[in-house]
């Protein structure tokens, strides 16, 4: 066998060459020879139904190709990575700001710009849900499938409630993590084609080629071995390219037009289409005995997972496997919840779920050792995992538990004692 | 695409003859505000008269009262130009601070005042610095002082056939300096910004302008705060009189703003530090 | 329509242009340049940054237009048929994560280490405060800025060593 030389040795990036000398090619970089453009006219309110389009008169505009309404999807109308309820155009109700309408195709960018500033919409508004708790009120309009709640998820472990009679110091309080964006500094773009041997290509800068290609194949009622996806050079990710944006209308356009399209977006179309972080609301109970040892935590973690599902249901159960951050509690109530509104909707972005709930359980942890009279690190040294310590769910931490050393490193640099 | 007519000249007196002819022109400077208004089709414009090429607009120049600075020259240039980090150290900040180097290289002082953003950011300092715009047209010239333009704007504004040429900064010695708050260090627009220009005599207040930005609709002087430090030690400059006399005039411009709550207890803070800067600035400088 | 004439990394280019072309779709749609990229359209992100006349700017900002007679660096104008120390070090030290600020960080970078070989880290982080990394690579850029001033030096002093003998 040859010998590894790359593990433990810095290696050049393979892709970085091309991309110090601007050669790596993002899908925007592509033309092909008779491309089209395409884009999505998108909804400008968050909940309700088209009563009219003014789809014919866009028809007629210089330089429009084509205009694609849902029933012009030979296949599935709707994707989505777990639960299929992202309507590629809305064929029934619009359940946030931005869901696409109609796709239209045209022989130059300047023409669809024009073609997408001329159409005309007529709705009629439904009202919305915007917050978690109007969300979950009783009578509230459901956004969802047959509820608000899209996930709901229990850790529990020893009781609860002699815990928190153990406990000397109990702090209790609400935290709130915002929406965030990812930004990814390359905007999507696809282009839809049918290649040399008749299958359809997408040339998409994405996260998971094999969903995408599952995903146009449905939607335009092929197997998947009759769709290409070829991943381009990929500017930024962050979780926003694991759902579907723009690769089923581009395939759509080249299956219907016959020609290579592309789909391109500004930042803002960008921003407004894609997934976002989970705004959440944690409520959070943590208990103390006078030993500082924690004795028992309760938490109540509601995602707003916006108008579809994405990875809402991991997301959320990350959060709540994550919630008792690495210590070691005896007696744990975490209960999580994906709640749906007419929000943007949210999915994955760096650390799914694992990002806010630190926000709420480190805040208990400077607050509990704060009441204790004891220095921070040495309170969170005293009570985190180390091997063999058993997590709120039951996981047997057997190697790898590094943090009592990282806690060490921390408290000699600031000549502390633990 | 509509047909768009573009001008380019070389002279200053063919652009006014330009702008006296063409119905609805659109003046180009570094376009940093412009060419995004355009993209967006939030301006539409039939006629670009683009000023790049008029080398008289681009240039500073110096007499012993004056100082006249170019409607093009860059924030870039402001920033390289050693009489203006001696003479007029709020501005030498200001235009460090302002946006990021590829900004810096396009945007121009005049373009920024012409803008009229509420956060303009040169805009206080000029007031601070008690200056004047010219601006010229077929009809000959307009001089105004910066402080006059925009309390009385809708009758003093740029008028369709007039281009800013100048502004002009009196040599008064003053001490001066400027802070801006953005939500970060670089390509922030200012959520408050202050200039404060200032003389003073073995540690007392002989005069002081202040001058606050994003904190109404166009920046303004404090007059009746200025007028009160006159006399007083600079430590009053700090003191619960002037900072009080911030926060209500900052309530009293924007009482009905959400901003509001916010913007009346960080003006204290963005003055300080403009004050400091002015105090500091000759030992920087 | 307009006829301008842009010198664009050393070849002169005369085209007749609609006057409100921006400087970014000249270079990729016109002289089908792709390096140069577009990430906002409006100045906050600075993936389009080119170097006009020895100065950055931002090539989404700029009419082409008004760029009749000036010369224009993208980043195909930078290095040749070696990389230029600038793009080696961005490699050698990992600054390169998506790839798609790249581009004008190595601008933006070039356009300091011309005018100040001798930029403190300061310097260095407002010369390229105008270029957004999303993926946050800034530690690895300016340890890619820093190591590609060690470069410079180096093959300046290399070049001083030749002429000499
Ligand atoms: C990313 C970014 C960051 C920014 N950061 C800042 C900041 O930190 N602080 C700040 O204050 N601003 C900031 N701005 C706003 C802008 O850069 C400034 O207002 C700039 O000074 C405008 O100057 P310009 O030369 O680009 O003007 P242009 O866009 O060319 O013109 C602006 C307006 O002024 C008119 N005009 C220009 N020159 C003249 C003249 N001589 N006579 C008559 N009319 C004229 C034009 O017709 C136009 O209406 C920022 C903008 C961007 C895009």
């Amino acid at each position: 066998m040859r010998p590894v030389s790359a593990v433990g040795a810095s290696q050049i990036r393979p892709d970085a060459y091309e991309k110090v000398t601007g050669k790596a090619i993002y899908p925007d970089d592509l033309e092909f020879p008779g491309m089209l453009y395409a884009g999505v006219y998108r909804s400008t309110i968050p909940y309700g139904r088209v009563i009219d389009l003014n789809i014919n008169e866009i028809r007629k505009l210089p330089g429009v190709v084509e205009v694609v309404d849902h029933t012009m999807i030979p296949g599935a109308k709707k994707h989505g990575v777990i639960f299929k309820d992202i309507p590629i155009l809305v064929d029934d109700v619009i359940k946030r700001v931005g869901d696409c309408l109609l796709l239209i195709i045209c022989e130059t960018k300047e023409a669809l710009k024009n073609a997408l500033k001329q159409v005309k919409v007529e709705y009629e508004e439904y009202e919305g849900v915007f917050t978690i708790e109007d969300a979950l009120r009783e009578g509230a309009p459901i956004i969802g499938d047959a509820s608000n709640v899209l996930y709901h998820i229990k850790v529990q472990k020893g009781d609860l409630e002699q815990g928190f009679k153990e406990a000397k110091y109990i702090v209790e309080n609400t935290y709130f993590a915002q929406m965030t964006e990812h930004v990814f500094l390359q905007p999507e773009c696809a282009i839809g084609k049918i290649g040399d041997d008749g299958l359809i290509e997408v040339y998409v800068a994405t996260q998971y080629p094999h969903y995408d290609r599952e995903e146009v194949a449905r939607c335009l009622n092929l197997k998947d071995e009759e769709v290409r996806i070829i991943n381009t050079a990929v500017g930024g990710a962050f979780g926003a390219r694991e759902d579907i944006n723009p690769q089923c209308h581009a395939a759509l356009a080249a299956y219907i037009t016959k020609r290579p399209v592309k789909v391109l977006y500004d930042r803002e179309e960008s921003i407004i289409s894609h997934s976002k972080r989970h705004p959440m609301k944690m409520y959070y109970k943590t208990g103390v005995r006078e030993d500082g040892k924690l004795c028992a935590i309760e938490a109540r973690i509601y995602g707003d997972t916006g108008a579809y599902a994405s990875w809402g249901t991991n997301v959320l159960r990350k959060s709540a496997l994550h919630a008792t951050g690495p210590y070691v509690i005896p007696n744990v109530f975490v209960e999580a919840f994906a709640v749906h509104t007419n929000n943007p909707f949210a999915g994955a972005m760096r650390g799914f779920g694992a990002a806010q709930v630190p926000l709420a359980i480190e805040a208990q942890m400077d607050m509990l050792a704060e009441k204790l009279g004891m220095h921070p690190l040495k309170f969170r040294y005293l009570n985190c995992f180390e091997v063999g310590s058993v997590t709120a769910s039951g996981q047997v931490l057997a190697s790898g538990v590094a943090i009592k050393e990282c806690i060490e490193k921390l408290a000699s640099h600031d000549n502390l004692s633990l | 695409m509509e047909s768009i007519i573009f001008h380019q000249p070389r002279y200053l007196g063919e652009a006014i003859q330009l702008l006296h002819e063409t119905p609805n022109p659109a003046l180009l400077a570094g376009g940093t505000d412009l060419i995004i208004d355009i993209n967006k089709e939030r301006k539409k414009v039939e006629t670009v008269i683009d000023l790049s090429r008029i080398e008289v607009l681009k240039t500073i120049t110096v007499n012993e009262i004056e100082i006249e600075i170019g409607s093009m020259v860059t924030f870039a240039n402001l920033c390289e130009n050693p009489i203006i980090k001696q003479e007029f150290f709020g501005l030498f900040l200001c235009a460090k601070h302002f946006a990021a180097p590829q900004i810096r290289n396009m945007a121009t002082i005049g373009g920024n005042i012409i803008n009229a953003s509420a956060a303009a950011d040169s805009v206080p300092v000029i007031m601070s610095l008690e200056g004047k715009f010219v601006f010229n047209s077929v009809e000959g010239e307009r001089i105004i002082c910066a402080v006059e333009y925009f309390s009385n704007y809708e009758k003093e504004k740029i008028k369709p056939h007039e281009v800013l040429t100048k502004i002009k900064l009196p040599r008064k010695g003053y001490l001066s300096g400027f802070y801006k708050l953005g939500k970060r260090n670089s390509l922030a627009i200012a959520r408050i910004n202050a200039a404060v220009s200032l003389k003073e005599k073995e540690g007392v207040v002989e005069k002081i302008n202040i001058a606050l930005g994003a904190v109404g609709r166009y920046p303004f002087r404090v007059t009746e705060i200025e007028k009160i430090c006159v006399e007083k030690p600079l430590s009053y400059l700090e003191s619960d009189e002037v900072l009080i006399g911030l926060e209500t005039a900052v309530y009293e411009s924007i009482k009905n703003r959400p901003t509001m709550p916010f913007k009346k207890e960080a003006v204290k803070g963005v003055y300080i530090l403009a004050l400091q800067s002015a105090l500091g600035g000759e030992l920087n400088g | 329509m307009v006829e301008v004439t842009i010198t664009v990394n050393g070849t002169s280019y005369t085209r007749k242009i609609h006057p409100l072309m921006r400087l970014l779709d000249f270079l990729r749609d016109e002289l089908k340049l792709k390096g140069t990229k577009e990430g906002c359209g409006e100045g906050e992100c600075g993936a389009c940054t080119v170097i006009m006349d020895g100065r950055t700017i931002n090539s989404c900002l700029v009419l082409a237009a008004s760029c009749d007679g000036k010369e224009i660096i993208t980043i195909e104008g930078v290095g040749g048929a070696e990389l230029h120390p600038i793009q080696r070090a961005f490699l050698e030290v990992g600054a390169v994560q998506c790839g798609y600020c790249i581009p004008g960080m190595v601008l933006s970078t070039k356009a300091l280490l011309d005018k100040n070989l001798d930029a403190t880290e300061e310097e260095i982080k407002e010369a390229i405060s105008g270029n957004l990394c999303r993926c946050t690579g800034y530690q690895k850029i300016v340890e890619g800025v820093k190591l590609a001033q060690t470069k410079m030096k180096e093959s300046r002093g290399e070049a001083c060593e030749c002429g000499r003998s």
